[in-house]
């Protein structure tokens, strides 16, 4: 026998020895440096994001609060547009606050109204009370009868409109807000000094009691003599506004697409690599059948405008496949080696494939049930548009970001014999997490000022496939259903 | 954890990306896939199973550490088997317990069957090897079973090339006594169930 031969016996004997040893694994990765997580640095990037918006939303949201605060401050005198227009000033008020606040709205018509925006401009009537500390509520309407003489601007007014009279500021100072105030009491409205060419039509009761002895007051309340009455004129209370945040518990019913995208040779064949496409290519487009899929979610809500909401939450989702297909003879002994249905790596059982190979024969029926479980966390722009007092309509659009924390495969022949299970995306490395375009539109119907019922028909476009780019196989899961959603209002 | 044959439908590629990028997963995967070949290359050199799979372990630290020195191109596994064999080396020459013979009393004549020797397992191969002097023993694997030359094995464990075949040529007969030995134990054992 050759010297050698010895030798290529040992070598081939030997080449593939793996014997079986104690496990070391946990050894060994003691010693090894921590993990870099990067899913984990996604996470931290997104809810920053989320965070950065939410809070910018806040931010604006009280800008705008603060502007109107400073506005109403700045430019608190009552004004009145008299100078183009014929004057019909009726002066109301039902309430302390609103005499307090000197609230005077001016419409159109010139009508005075007990709630005056502030920026209301060409100010041009301000109130002095006559009697310091006691405002003086009138029961009749202040109207520009024809004859009297107008109410001509404060001089201070004129040159800066928007500067606060002195006589307001002391009027102001000896105000106080708690002090009851008088029925039938006037509040006189007068002009101390009477500029030159003043083409204003309101009379100041100075003026007034020049031409005629009764002073002029201006009507606070809707009637002579009348008992304040709150809803005599709704537009004149102020509307609770309702409290901007609120939660919800929702749950939603899909219908699942998957698209599947396998590349093309210019010829329209497939392009062939490792064997994988040919013989997953006919499960590939029976897994375009679709599937269902079921959500569980927790909503946040924020509503800073009237119109405007802002919707985020996690939800819990997980889409069934059920798929049937005829075995075809691309079924050969391969099944056995490195599986990719679906791609991206797998494990099974004990570490093997249990799947009975001979059972898998041509023109047998086969099914397939592919599962995925996954996060989901939206982010929705809504808007809102009430129809009446219980229901609104509302359009929204957002995006979400949706990681997949296991997937699992199960596959059966008709004997339901073969079976391939993947549990845990460690076992699963070929998902990965997608963003989604979504939208939708529904209605919500307003149980009282606190809970809401919302039923939204809504759609789920996929921008990223949910296999990874090595593994040549693109998948999309598109998805239309229905969604509900019960919110509370966090005013308690 | 991953269950065992996490690795199957992995590609190579992604493992030693993962494995880059110190994901444990992977490494654990990789350890998963090659542990056990590993081990076998260890047995041969170790002087006993739990000197094997200390060797085993600090060869699978080593190779998550430089994993980054391989250059994709060449076959990962042959990068593996080099590294630990490296280290096999290293440990012994560290150890410092590599003692030549220069001359083995008692050659023995090379004349065997070779059809007995194919029906040895690899166990029982290794457990051949294993009782091999250690000079013999490294020098004998990294010839008959690793593939190296007498120049490389020189370069290696800083001995002369001539030393590294007088060296073999002792083990082998060694080995072949042995291997007789064996084969004769067998042939009694057979007769005596016969």
């Amino acid at each position: 026998m050759p010297e050698h031969d010895m030798e290529d016996i040992f070598r081939k004997k030997l080449a593939d020895f793996a014997p079986a040893h104690n496990d070391r694994w946990e050894q060994i990765a003691s010693t090894l440096p921590t993990e870099k997580n990067k899913r984990k640095a996604l996470w931290i990037w997104f809810a920053g994001a989320g965070a950065c918006l939410i809070l910018g939303i806040i931010g604006i949201n009280l800008i705008q609060t603060d502007n109107l605060v400073d506005q109403a401050t700045q430019n608190p005198t009552a004004q009145v547009d008299v100078m183009d227009k014929e004057p019909n000033v009726s002066a109301s008020s039902n309430t302390e606050e609103a005499l307090i606040n000197n609230q005077l709205e001016m419409t159109e018509l010139g009508e005075v109204t007990n709630a005056v925006e502030p920026e209301t401009e060409n100010p041009t009537l301000y109130f002095e009370p006559r009697n310091k500390g006691t405002l003086k509520t009138g029961s009749n309407s202040l109207k520009n009868e024809p004859g009297k003489k107008p109410i001509e601007p404060a001089p201070q007014q004129a040159e800066n409109p928007h500067k606060p009279s002195k006589e307001f500021a002391e009027a102001k100072e000896v105000i106080d807000p708690t002090a009851p105030l008088e029925e039938k009491e006037e509040l006189v409205v007068e002009a101390p000094e009477e500029p030159e060419n003043s083409e204003s039509t309101i009379e100041t009761p100075t003026q007034a009691n020049e031409s005629n002895p009764e002073p002029l007051p201006i009507a606070i309340g809707t009637q002579p003599n009348s008992q304040p009455q709150p809803n005599s004129q709704p537009n004149s209370q102020p509307q609770p506004h309702p409290h901007p945040w609120s939660f919800g518990i929702g749950a939603g019913a899909y219908q699942s697409l998957f698209i599947q995208k396998m590349p093309k040779n210019p010829g329209n064949t497939y392009i062939e690599k490792q064997g994988m496409v040919a013989r997953n290519r006919d499960l590939r487009e029976a897994m375009e059948q679709g599937g269902s899929a079921f959500s569980q979610s927790i909503w946040v809500d924020y509503k800073p405008f009237e119109h405007w909401s802002f919707s985020t939450g996690i939800s819990m989702l997980q889409t069934t496949q059920n798929l049937a297909f005829n075995v075809q003879n691309v079924f050969d002994d391969s099944i056995r080696g490195p599986q990719h249905f679906p791609e991206g790596g797998s494990n099974a059982v004990g570490g093997q494939y249990i799947f009975v190979n001979d059972s898998i024969l041509p023109g047998n029926t086969a099914t397939a049930s592919n599962k995925y479980f996954a996060r989901e966390i939206p982010l929705y722009i809504n808007y809102h548009h009430k129809l009446n007092d219980k229901i609104s309509v509302q359009a929204s659009v957002g995006m979400s970001y949706r990681w997949v924390r296991s997937a699992s495969v199960y596959m059966a022949d008709i004997d339901n014999i073969g079976i391939i299970r993947l549990d845990g995306p460690e076992n699963y490395p070929g998902i990965r997490s997608t963003f989604q375009i979504q939208g939708g539109l529904g209605i919500n119907y307003h149980f009282n000022e606190y809970f809401a019922l919302q039923v939204m028909p809504s759609f789920s476009y996929s921008i990223q496939s949910n296999i990874r780019f090595t593994q040549y196989v693109q998948q999309y899961q598109h998805q239309w259903g229905l969604q509900l959603k019960l919110t509370r209002n966090l005013d308690f | 954890m991953p269950r065992p044959g996490f690795y199957i439908g992995m590609t190579e590629e992604e493992l030693i990306k993962g494995c880059k990028e110190n994901k444990r997963q992977y490494q654990e995967a990789l350890y998963r896939k090659y542990s056990r070949k590993i081990y076998g290359i260890c047995l041969r050199y170790a002087n006993s199973d739990m000197e094997a799979e200390d060797t085993m372990q600090e060869i699978f630290i080593k190779l998550f550490t430089k994993i980054n020195q391989y250059k994709p191109g060449g076959s990962f596994e042959a990068w593996i088997k080099r590294v630990s064999i490296n280290y096999a080396i290293e440990v012994y020459r560290k150890n410092k317990r590599l003692v030549f013979i220069d001359s083995y009393e008692g050659t023995y004549e090379s004349s065997y069957d070779s059809s007995s020797i194919q029906k040895l397992s690899a166990e029982e191969i290794t457990r051949l090897i294993n009782q091999l002097p250690e000079g013999y023993r490294m020098v004998f694997n990294l010839f008959a079973v690793e593939g190296y030359t007498h120049k490389d094995i020189a370069e290696l464990m800083g001995i002369s090339e001539g030393t590294s075949k007088s060296q073999f040529s002792r083990a082998k007969a060694h080995l072949v006594k042995m291997l007789a030995e064996q084969l004769d134990i067998r042939k009694e054992d057979s007769n005596a169930r016969a």
